[in-house]
């Protein structure tokens, strides 16, 4: 069914539909119901077409014997029509001998015409053919009479049959009709058999249709019961069977279960954040209470209170930081679903690591770590200056804190074929294999040595993460126990060289986490 | 009374150790991750632990099967920042005895604290009496005989410790163990010198003797019903 005809036959259901519909009772016609309503329609259409192909047909057969049978009782008149014994070469009409009539309350109706015009037999009540009657080809004509319908067939100058010596056979002009009642009832009753045998076929395909659409809405149903099943609870999505071997809803299923699974990681992951995010807060929270409660239990000495206020102090400072690192990675994440947004200005790399730098020296002064910046060279990236000073103070902290006295933490620029790649290397205590894994998690600790307790992940290398991919780079951390770390962050280059942009890292490659593990040894 | 402290977050360790110390007079030892705590645990028998969740290397889940199913049964309090039923359920399933969620009251975490170790010794109520010594530990205060009795942190450590198990005998280095945590240095006759402060202020002007000794093998604080030796 082509398209165009589907639409004719929907909109010339739709009154239908609508009488159905109440009967469904569903708010809008249900696929079951257009179907079913569109076959029916069609099926109706079809069925007129036919009843009237087969009217047609019977009115043209019961015509053309009608007409026969006219022209043979016009025929078998000249017959009757003989010569007087008497040889005066008189006509009689032999009345014996008329063919009897088919309809017996509207009888055939004839005239006998001599050539001279002179009427000379005629059925009883003849007057003449009516002013309205129509003439027809072939001689046949068409009037009413008496209130029905009649055809009659004018044979003009015909010879009788009867013949007398000498004498020329006489010519007359014969007018005979019939009603046409009989004809017009059996066609009618051929068109009433036919719509009803055409009705009966109707219902027998609307009743199959509907019953194979319902059956084959099964899957369908199936598979929108399982989907209905899912919600932040129960994420199990198994597709019927049914619904994956219909190849129509093959696609659909594909979809669904993508979509489901991809959801239920992307809650998971969210339900993740917030869960760590309740732990990481309601920990720092218990930190304070705790402290204040050490303090508030006993009578303390000055000097007691004065060390027990600034340990207060430093734990509001790490509260803070955890609030603002937090905020600042959904910051970062959402701009990064909002597919980078407007490109960022082109910020200078090496001034961002001076001043992550400058911003670290603090702290790596306090625990005699020295920090060195090297690489010349110079280039520009299309990111936030904030983000990406952001991205090598976490480095830089991260290096530092794992770090004992008298080590060095180098961060190294340099050129790469259209990027540029900025190294931080320490030589500290290293990642432990277990947890390099899964480094880049928030709120991941990693085991630390106990006595820092891992301050520095937590949020720090998944901001760093988020950031640089963000920005369309990767990022890229070595470890091994007891020799140090190695982050590497390769940033796309602004130009406006198109070629080199094509060498940009795929952003969506994710971080790889490269291991290059010492023999086992637990890292304390 | 020893305590484990597991708790990864350095500051909040201390401060649970302190109040330990300071409100209830106990050692307390901190293991900042689970492989740590589980190590000390095979080491030492605590009277009490006291055991975070989420820690680094092993889970405080993982520490606490693993301590149930070498069948010890040191009192465990956890600590935990999730307060869904669920976990709390599965949490006293594999064997923890109480809980209390982040951020907690210290006051709670102490008052649960020894009502753990004092259940832990088969004690319902906090105060317990031998004869006519009634010790308090909820107060930490001593009486014997209606009166009060002044002792030493060290001293009412120590009775503490005797009272909770009154009736069975306690070795020096039980006593040892329990009373000072990794940071101190231990010498038994240390004890010696205790139990002697303890029996001069409870024992000496009393006609029952509580403290016994039992050479070689220990001390014992019971009542002196049937007269039995020193």
């Amino acid at each position: 069914m082509s398209l165009h005809e589907d639409r004719i036959t929907q909109r010339a259901g739709d009154g239908v539909a609508h009488a159905l519909l109440k009967r469904v009772n569903t708010a809008r016609a249900s696929l079951v119901v257009r179907i079913a309503v569109g076959v029916v329609v069609l099926d109706l259409a079809l069925t007129a077409l036919l009843v009237a192909l087969g009217v047609f047909v019977a009115r043209t057969e019961l015509m053309s014997s009608f007409d026969n049978s006219l022209q043979s009782k016009a025929i078998s008149l000249r017959a009757l029509v003989r010569y007087d014994e008497d040889a005066t070469g008189d006509l009689i009409f032999d009345s014996s001998g008329l063919p009897s009539s088919a309809d017996a309350s509207h009888p055939d109706a004839f005239a006998i015409y001599l050539s001279n015009g002179q009427l000379f037999a005629q059925s009883p009540g003849w007057s003449g053919l009516p002013a309205r009657t129509r003439y027809l080809n072939g001689g046949f004509v068409r009037y009413f009479a008496s209130g029905a319908p009649f055809r009659g067939l004018i044979l003009r100058d015909i010879e009788i049959l009867d013949r007398e010596d000498g004498v020329a056979p006489a010519k007359i002009t014969v007018v005979y009709a019939a009603s046409m009642l009989g004809l017009r009832h059996r066609v009618f009753l051929v068109g009433l058999y036919l719509s009803a045998a055409g009705l009966a076929v109707l219902g027998v395909v609307a009743w199959l249709t509907i019953g194979s659409v319902r059956r084959s809405v099964g899957p369908l149903r199936a598979l929108a019961g399982q989907a209905d099943r899912i919600n932040a609870k129960n994420w199990v999505f198994e597709a019927p069977k049914s619904a994956r071997e219909t190849p129509e809803l093959a696609p659909l299923t594909t979809a669904l279960e993508t979509v489901v699974a991809r959801l239920h990681d992307s809650f998971a992951n969210q339900r993740q954040f917030t869960s760590d995010l309740a732990h990481e807060l309601k920990t720092h929270v218990a930190i304070i209470k705790s402290s204040l409660q050490v303090l508030h239990r006993q009578p303390r000495s000055a000097e007691e209170y004065r060390a027990g206020v600034g340990d207060l102090l430093g734990d509001c400072e790490r509260l803070e930081s955890v609030v603002e690192r937090m905020l600042r990675l959904a910051r970062v994440e959402q701009l990064a679903e909002e597919r980078r947004g407007p490109d960022a200005p082109p910020a200078d790399v090496l001034t961002t690591c001076e001043a992550a730098v400058a911003r670290v020296e603090s702290l790596a002064n306090s625990k005699g770590v020295t920090i060195e910046l090297q690489g010349e060279q110079n280039g520009e990236v299309s990111a936030e200056a904030d983000d990406l000073e952001l991205v090598w103070l976490n480095l830089l902290e991260n290096a530092v804190r794992h770090s004992s006295a008298g080590k060095r933490v180098v961060i190294r620029l340099s050129d790469k074929p259209g990027n540029i790649e900025v190294k931080v290397e320490d030589s500290g205590s290293g990642i432990a294999a277990e947890d390099l894994a899964r480094i880049f998690e928030r709120f991941r600790r990693g085991s630390g040595d106990g006595t820092t307790a891992a301050q520095g992940f937590g949020l720090g290398l998944a901001i760093c993460k988020a950031i640089v991919e963000r920005y369309g780079g990767s990022i890229e951390l070595t470890s091994a126990v007891g020799q140090g770390t190695q982050v590497r962050v390769l940033l796309p280059r602004t130009s406006e060289n198109v070629e080199s942009a094509t060498k940009l890292p795929e952003s969506d490659s994710g971080h790889s986490v490269t291991l290059a593990q010492a023999p086992a040894e637990p890292a304390r | 009374m020893r305590v484990l402290v597991v708790e990864d977050e350095k500051r909040l360790a201390e401060n649970i150790a302190r109040g330990l110390r300071e409100g209830a007079g106990y050692a307390v030892d901190n293991a900042p991750d689970g492989e740590e705590a589980t190590y000390m645990l095979r080491a030492t028998t605590y009277d009490l632990v006291v055991l975070d969740l989420m820690l680094p290397r092993r889970s405080g889940h993982e520490v606490l099967n693993e301590l149930r199913k070498r069948g010890r049964k040191d009192p465990v309090l956890v600590l935990s920042a999730r307060d869904e039923r669920e976990s709390i359920v599965s949490l006293l399933d594999s064997g923890a005895d109480d809980y209390v969620t982040k951020p907690f009251d210290l006051g709670e975490l102490l008052a649960r604290a020894k009502a753990l170790i004092r259940r832990g010794k088969g004690q319902a109520t906090p105060v317990l009496k031998i004869s006519d010594l009634e010790l308090n530990a909820s107060r930490r205060q001593v009486r014997r005989g209606g009166k009060e009795v002044a002792l030493t942190p060290m001293e009412y450590r120590v009775l503490e410790y005797l009272a909770h198990r009154q009736g069975t005998v306690v070795s020096k280095t039980e006593l040892l163990e329990h009373l000072y945590d990794y940071n101190w240095e231990k010498f038994s006759n240390v004890i010696e010198v205790y139990v002697s402060g303890l029996r001069r202020k409870i024992d000496d002007r009393a006609k029952e003797k509580l403290i016994h000794t039992l050479r070689g093998h220990g001390y014992i604080l019971r009542a002196d019903d049937n007269g039995k030796k020193r």
